[in-house]
């Protein structure tokens, strides 16, 4: 299985991760989101509910994926996260600025 | 370390200088944490372990595959410890910023500041191409923030 899929529905890109968001996939899934974010995609959901590990790499993507619909006047969303990433991503002050929300919500 | 040390540690392993080595042997190790009936550090020793080999790997080694990076870890009473060196040249990690504030913006530079927030003691060898973490085996995840060096 692939470590991502990418689902489109209009102006809307879902982003499933198959598992963990760590350096070795960001090369491929940055071009992947490139081509989403050059195209009509102004809104972009990013489910991580099979993801168990999201080391700074990966949060460097999700960022970058967020400075780039804010540019378009997009929105981000980080959603089904386990209780350790949202401690760290609460650790790096970036519940609010990626919209994150967790497994049980 | 000294071949007795070598001989202690739970598990070592030398890898090549590429990303794509570093998630199996993190896999391993959220195995062997898990087994040992350590839960609740887990993420945050595989985190760790995580951030310091993509640093030996990219900063240290450059990703020349014709450069190791080391990696072990140890568990005793109550510490984890986690080794990994590089041959690299080293850093200056006395000046290294360790500040946690980066602007939200930032795409990049978090290493360090997960490294500050949930390693309870770090310590570089002179140069800066081999670095001891320790985690305290019995903290749980609201209590970390900070480092000592």
């Amino acid at each position: 299985m692939a470590g991502y899929g990418i689902e489109r529905s209009g102006v809307r890109s879902l982003v499933t991760l198959n598992g963990d968001l760590t350096a070795s996939l960001i090369p491929d899934l940055q071009a992947a989101l490139k081509k989403e974010l050059d195209g009509e995609t102004s809104e972009i959901v990013f489910d991580l509910e099979k993801t168990v590990m999201l080391d700074s790499s990966g949060i460097g993507l999700l960022i970058a994926a967020c400075n780039s619909i804010s540019r378009k006047q997009g929105k981000i969303q980080v959603i089904k996260v386990s209780s350790e990433i949202r401690h760290l991503l609460q650790s790096m002050r970036l519940i609010s600025r990626l919209n994150v929300s967790a497994k049980e919500e | 370390m000294t071949q007795e040390e070598v001989k202690k540690a739970l598990f070592r392993r030398e890898l090549l200088s590429t990303l794509q080595e570093v998630d199996p042997i993190c896999l391993t190790v959220r195995t062997l944490l898990k087994d040992h009936g350590l839960n609740d550090v887990a993420f945050y020793v595989e985190l760790l372990a995580h951030e310091f080999m993509n640093n030996a790997i990219i900063h240290g080694n450059k990703q020349n595959t014709d450069k190791k990076v080391i990696f072990e870890i140890k568990i005793g009473r109550k510490w984890i410890l986690i080794q990994i060196s590089d041959e690299g040249a080293g850093f200056d990690w006395r000046h290294k910023k360790k500040s946690l504030e980066l602007s939200s913006t930032a795409t990049s530079g978090r290493g360090l500041a997960i490294a500050a927030a949930y390693a309870d003691r770090m310590v570089y060898n002179r140069i800066g191409n081999s670095v001891r973490i320790w985690i305290n085996k019995r903290k749980k995840g609201g209590q970390y923030g900070g480092v000592r060096h």
